[in-house]
């Protein structure tokens, strides 16, 4: 089965509409979708098994939430941690580059917020 | 700026969309190999592209079919992580709005960091196949 994946992205400056957009088809097994309070420690997102075709995540809240991406390949061990921030949605791929330029699958996806207690979204992509 | 993602797959659809407040825009197309699709300031303000010290938010978007390419962000001159993009796939950085963190990236080897780099540059090359990409970077002093 196939799922399709858009994104756009606008603004207008000065009257002037400048966009980025498109669609792409990503075979998939399995679509999961659901949501999950998450406080200020570090815990599991979503699940224990990492999507192969990548996740959707959106912050609900009004504070913003740390999205930890470890990566774990031969000598790699590290953690990316990205901004999702209040009101934010971002798509996450499967592999990632360290500071070295080395590439790594994602080996597991964690996240906390800032302050307080607040619920992403998710939508999990399983090929 | 507003980033909508919207999902269609076995009778689901589900969509989210962001609303960021930006003073300016620059949108910019990559394509050769290794393009610097958000240049840094000095670089940037000399071109008279832009005087920001980097992106409040920004949608890197690559648009070769069958094509994988490599998204690299700095901090300063410093390379910090990147992110492998399959073709048409888009990935989103955003900047902390001071609702929380201070930053959009961070690169470690430590699990309790958080984003507390700035994203003040970004730089996109093929990893396989064609090397046509696009960027929108909303902008805003941001530190």
């Amino acid at each position: 089965m196939d799922a399709q994946l858009s994104y756009s992205a606008s603004v207008t400056v000065d009257g002037e509409l400048r966009e980025v957009a498109g669609n792409e088809a990503i075979e998939i097994t399995n679509i999961i979708t659901g949501s999950q309070v998450i406080g200020t420690t570090y815990e599991v997102l979503a699940t224990t098994v990492i999507p192969q075709s990548g996740m959707v995540l959106y912050n609900t809240g009004d504070v913003d939430v740390s999205v930890r991406i470890r990566l774990s390949h031969f000598s790699i061990n590290e953690y990316l941690p990205f901004n999702l921030i209040a009101g934010g949605v971002m798509f996450f791929p499967r592999v990632y580059f360290n500071d070295e330029g080395r590439a790594a699958q994602m080996e597991d996806i964690y996240a906390r917020s800032a302050s307080g207690t607040v619920t992403v979204d998710y939508c999990l992509l399983y090929a | 700026m507003t980033i909508t993602i919207t999902v269609n797959a076995k009778g689901v659809k589900w969509s989210r969309t962001a609303s960021i407040e930006v003073d300016a825009a620059q949108y910019q197309q990559g394509n050769s190999g290794n393009s610097a699709l958000f240049p840094p300031e000095g670089t940037a303000s000399s071109m008279g592209i832009h005087s920001f010290a980097g992106m409040a938010v920004a949608l890197f978007a690559n648009k070769s079919k069958g094509a994988v390419q490599e998204l690299y962000f700095y901090t300063g001159s410093t390379m910090t992580s990147g992110v492998s993009l399959s073709t048409y796939h888009p990935f989103i950085l955003y900047a902390g709005t001071g609702t929380g963190f201070s930053g959009a990236i961070n690169g470690s080897a430590t699990d309790t960091d958080t984003p507390t780099l700035d994203a003040d540059y970004a730089r996109i090359g093929s990893f396989t196949g064609a090397q046509t990409s696009q960027a929108l970077v909303g902008l805003k002093p941001i530190s």
